[in-house]
C-alpha cells in the first residue's frame, strides 16, 4: 500500500469546493477540459463493464463471494447499475439460485424515497405471474438492503434483439407475437394491482431456462429519478428509446404507458430497429420524437408483416393514451387474437452428438452447482486427457479437481479466498501447458485435448468471478473435436457425459465422496 | 514489470520469462474477447478466438513475425482477430446451414462484414475496444500505484459524478483533496496510456 499524503489545499492551484450540490452530471468545479471529459467518459464505461467481472471489496455494500446475506449465500456479481448491484445467490435451504439486488445506500438517502420505494415493493411482491420475475423477499442487514429475486438462466430479449440485428434477419413474426403476448400478459398482473411498470424495454424482458419471458425490475425506475440515467453495465446511459410520450414530458404515467413502451419493443422485434432512431444517440431528440413525431409504419422495413398487427403496433403507438389500449391485458387480448391466423413457428433444430450447442450445454449446467460444474467439465477433460502427455496438463487438471472438492456446498469466505488465490496459477500454468502442446509435434488430437483441460482448469479457477458453465461448455466441445481428430466415438463420450450430468444433477449438497473422482481413460470405449 | 509495449512485446518472445506473458495475456486479452462477441459470436465461441488469436500472436511473436517497423502492433493484432472472428463466423454458417435448410437465404452477416463498409464497422470496434482495453490495465496498474482511498475519491467523483462534499465526508478528507486526487489519478492514466500507446517504434 502507498502512503496517501493528504495534500495541502493551501498554495494548490485547485479551486475552492462549490458551496451547493451541483446537478448530477453538471461541470463540477469547472476544471474538466473537453479532453478530459472524453477520457473520463471512456474511464466510466470501462468501469461499469469491469463492475460484472470484478469485485472491489472496498466499497461498502459490495458483498464478497461467498459470504451471508440475508439468509443467502452470495455468488458472483452479475450486474452493476446506477441503483444496485446485483449478485448470483443461493438460498442454502433449498438449494435453489436467486438474485440479490443490493441497493447502493445514496439512493435510498431520503427518507421519502425509501417509503416510496418499500410500498412499491410491497406491491411487487404480491405480482405472483408465470411472465413476471418472481420475488423471493426482501432481505436486510444492517443499513444494507436488498431484493432477492428469481435467478433466470436465460438471456434478455435485448441479447436476442442484437443477435438478429448482427445477423441482418429479422425475428420470425409467430416468434415476436408469442414473446409479446407474455411480457403483455405479464404487465397485466401488474396493472392488476395498479402497479405500473414504467421501464418496459428489451434489457428488462428475460427468459427462463425453459425460454419462458419474464417481465423484470418493477418499480426501478421510480429510485432512478433525479439520479444517473444508468440503465445498466455496458449498456449506453439512458435511452429514452422505448419511452411513453407522457414520460418524456415528465407527466404522470399510466398502464397505457407500458402499453406504449411494450409497442416500441415489439416494433423493434419485427423491424430490427426502433421506432425513432436519430443519426446522433441524443436522448433529447429521441424524447422530442417521442413526443412530436408520428410513429413510422413498421410495414415500411417488414413487408411481410400482418396488417393486424401493423394496426396493433400503430395502436400502441398513439401519442394520446387514449387511443391505445388502455392496459396490457386488453394488449395480450388482441395479440393473442390475431396470433390464431400466424403459423406457428417451425420446430428447432434435433442436435447430433457431433454438432455442440455450446450455448444449450452452458445453460443446461448452470442449473447445476459449482462444485458439479467443475467435476463435470473436469471428467469431460479426463475422458480425452489419455491423448495429451504433457504433464503439467495433468497437474493442472488435477487442481481443478481438488478445486471442485473444495467447492463445497458453503464455501466460506476462506476456502474461496484460497482458491481465488489459485487461479492465476492454474490458469497460467494450463494456458502455458495448451500453447506448449500447441507448438510440439503433438497431434492435432492432442492440442484439443489440452484445450479441454485448460479450460476444465479455467473452469474451477472461474468460479467466483466468472461463468464457470462456459467454461465447461468449452471444455466439452473441445473434447469433442479431440475425439473427432483421434477418430474415437463421440457418441459414446456424449453419452457419458449426459449419464454424469444426470448424476451431478440428482447430487445433493451435503453428500461428498464420489464427485471429485477421475474417471478411468477406459470409459472412452464404447 | 513491463513498463512500455515495446518492453513487453520484446519480453514476451522468451518462452521463459511467464511474467511477461500473464502481464501479456491480462492486457490483450479482454479486447479480444469483446471485439469477438461484437462481431456476433458467442460466448463459448468468443472464447476459442481468444485462444486461438492467443497461440497464434504468441506464436508469431516469438518467431519475430510482427516487425515494428512494418506497422503499429494494434493493427497487427486485428489482423489476426479479425481473421479468426471471420472463421468461425464461417463455421457458424455452415453450421446452421447443416441444421436449419428451412431457414431460407437470409441476409448474409458474412458478405456484410466482409464488404468494405462493414469492414470499417469492425475496425470501429476494435478502436474501441483496444481503447477500453488499455483503460481497463491502466486503472489496474493506477489504482495500485496510488493507493485505495486516492483512487475511491476518483471513482466516487470523477466516474460517478458524487458530489465533492459527500466523497470528502466518507472518505473523511477536505473537500480540495477530492480534486487533488482527482487529478493525480488522470495524471498516472495519461501517462501510462503515453507508454503503451501504439506508436511505431523508433
Amino acid at each position: 500500500m502507498t502512503p496517501e499524503p493528504d495534500p495541502t489545499p493551501a498554495g494548490s492551484a485547485d479551486p475552492p469546493p462549490p458551496e451547493v450540490h451541483p446537478p448530477p452530471g453538471a461541470e463540477q468545479a469547472g476544471v474538466e477540459s473537453p479532453e478530459d471529459a472524453a477520457l473520463l467518459e471512456d474511464l466510466r464505461t470501462v468501469l461499469l463493464r469491469e463492475a460484472t467481472t470484478t469485485t472491489r471489496a472496498d466499497r461498502q455494500t459490495e458483498l464478497p463471494c461467498g459470504s451471508r446475506f440475508g439468509g443467502y449465500i452470495v455468488g458472483r456479481l452479475i450486474g452493476e447499475g446506477g441503483m444496485a448491484r446485483v449478485y448470483a445467490a443461493r438460498d442454502p435451504l433449498s438449494d435453489k439460485p436467486a438474485a440479490l439486488k443490493v441497493l447502493k445506500p445514496e439512493y435510498l438517502a431520503s427518507r421519502e424515497m425509501l417509503e416510496r420505494f418499500w410500498r412499491e415493493a410491497g406491491s411487487m411482491a404480491r405480482i405472483r405471474h408465470d411472465n413476471v420475475v418472481g420475488i423471493l423477499g426482501f432481505p436486510q442487514e444492517g443499513d444494507i438492503r436488498a431484493i432477492a429475486m428469481e435467478l433466470l438462466a436465460g438471456r434478455s430479449l435485448r441479447h436476442h434483439l442484437d443477435a438478429a440485428r448482427l445477423e441482418g434477419r429479422p425475428m420470425p413474426i409467430a416468434r415476436a407475437v408469442t414473446w409479446a403476448i407474455q411480457a403483455a400478459r405479464g404487465l397485466a398482473a401488474a396493472h392488476a394491482v395498479g402497479m405500473v411498470h414504467r421501464d418496459v424495454k428489451p434489457s428488462n424482458l428475460l427468459f427462463d431456462d425453459a425460454g419462458t419471458l419474464k417481465v423484470a425490475d418493477f418499480g426501478a425506475i421510480l429510485l432512478m429519478e433525479g439520479a444517473t440515467w444508468l440503465t445498466g453495465v455496458g449498456k449506453q446511459i439512458g435511452t429514452p428509446a422505448y419511452m411513453s410520450p407522457e414520460q418524456c414530458r415528465g407527466e404522470r404515467v399510466t398502464p397505457a404507458s407500458d402499453v406504449y413502451s411494450l409497442g416500441a419493443t415489439l416494433f423493434e422485434m419485427v423491424t430490427g430497429r426502433l421506432p425513432f432512431e436519430v443519426e446522433e444517440a441524443s436522448p433529447l431528440a429521441v424524447m422530442l420524437k417521442h413526443i412530436s413525431e408520428p410513429a413510422p409504419d413498421p410495414r415500411t422495413w417488414r413487408e411481410d408483416l400482418p396488417r393486424w398487427l401493423a394496426t396493433l403496433i400503430s395502436r400502441c403507438l398513439s401519442k394520446d393514451p387514449q387511443s391505445r389500449y388502455p392496459e396490457c391485458g386488453a394488449l395480450a387480448d388482441a395479440l393473442q387474437a390475431g396470433a390464431g391466423g400466424v403459423p406457428a413457428e417451425e420446430e428447432s433444430i434435433a442436435s447430433s452428438p457431433d454438432l455442440i450447442d455450446t450455448e444449450t450445454v452452458r445453460r443446461r449446467l448452470a442449473e447445476l452447482s459449482h462444485r458439479a460444474i467443475i467435476c463435470w467439465a473436469c471428467r469431460c477433460a479426463r475422458r480425452v486427457q489419455a491423448l495429451n502427455e504433457d504433464p503439467r496438463l495433468e497437474r493442472a487438471l488435477a487442481i481443478a479437481e481438488s478445486a471442485a472438492g473444495d467447492a463445497d456446498a458453503d464455501g466460506t469466505p476462506e476456502s474461496i479466498g484460497r482458491m481465488m488465490r489459485r487461479i492465476q496459477t492454474l490458469r497460467g500454468e494450463s494456458l502455458d501447458a495448451a500453447y506448449a502442446a500447441a507448438d510440439g509435434l503433438a497431434s492435432p488430437a492432442a492440442v484439443e485435448a489440452a484445450k479441454a483441460a485448460a479450460a476444465a482448469a479455467s473452469c474451477a479457477a472461474a468460479r467466483c468471478i466468472e461463468d464457470a458453465a462456459a467454461d465447461a461448455a468449452f471444455a466439452a466441445r473441445r473434447a469433442v473435436s479431440a475425439l473427432h481428430l483421434a477418430g474415437r466415438s463421440v457418441r459414446a463420450f456424449w453419452a457419458a457425459a449426459r449419464k454424469d450430468y444426470r448424476r451431478l444433477r440428482e447430487f445433493s449438497a451435503g453428500q461428498t465422496g464420489t464427485v471429485g473422482t477421475p474417471i478411468p481413460p477406459d470409459l472412452l470405449d464404447d | 514489470m513491463h513498463t512500455t509495449q515495446t518492453s513487453l512485446l520484446w519480453a514476451v518472445r522468451d518462452p521463459a520469462d511467464r511474467e511477461a506473458w500473464i502481464s501479456f495475456y491480462r492486457i490483450y486479452a479482454p479486447m479480444i474477447r469483446q471485439f469477438a462477441r461484437r462481431m456476433g459470436l458467442s460466448e463459448a465461441d468468443s472464447e476459442d478466438v481468444l485462444q486461438e488469436v492467443m497461440v497464434l500472436a504468441h506464436r508469431s511473436l516469438r518467431d519475430g513475425g510482427y516487425d515494428p517497423a512494418r506497422g503499429r502492433f494494434r493493427n497487427w493484432l486485428y489482423g489476426i482477430a479479425r481473421n479468426r472472428s471471420l472463421m468461425a463466423l464461417r463455421a457458424r454458417r455452415r453450421r446452421t446451414r447443416v441444421q436449419c435448410t428451412a431457414c431460407g437465404d437470409g441476409p448474409d452477416v458474412l458478405g456484410q462484414i466482409e464488404d468494405p463498409a462493414g469492414d470499417q464497422a469492425a475496425a470501429e470496434i476494435w478502436r474501441q475496444e483496444w481503447r477500453y482495453a488499455l483503460l481497463g490495465a491502466a486503472l489496474e496498474h493506477v489504482r495500485a500505484e496510488v493507493g485505495g482511498k486516492t483512487f475511491e475519491a476518483f471513482v466516487d467523483h470523477a466516474i460517478h459524478r458524487v458530489p465533492v462534499e459527500t466523497v470528502a465526508a466518507r472518505l473523511g478528507i477536505a473537500p480540495s483533496s477530492v480534486y487533488v486526487y482527482k487529478g493525480r489519478v488522470l495524471e498516472a492514466i495519461r501517462e501510462w496510456l503515453a507508454r503503451f500507446e501504439d506508436v511505431p517504434d523508433e
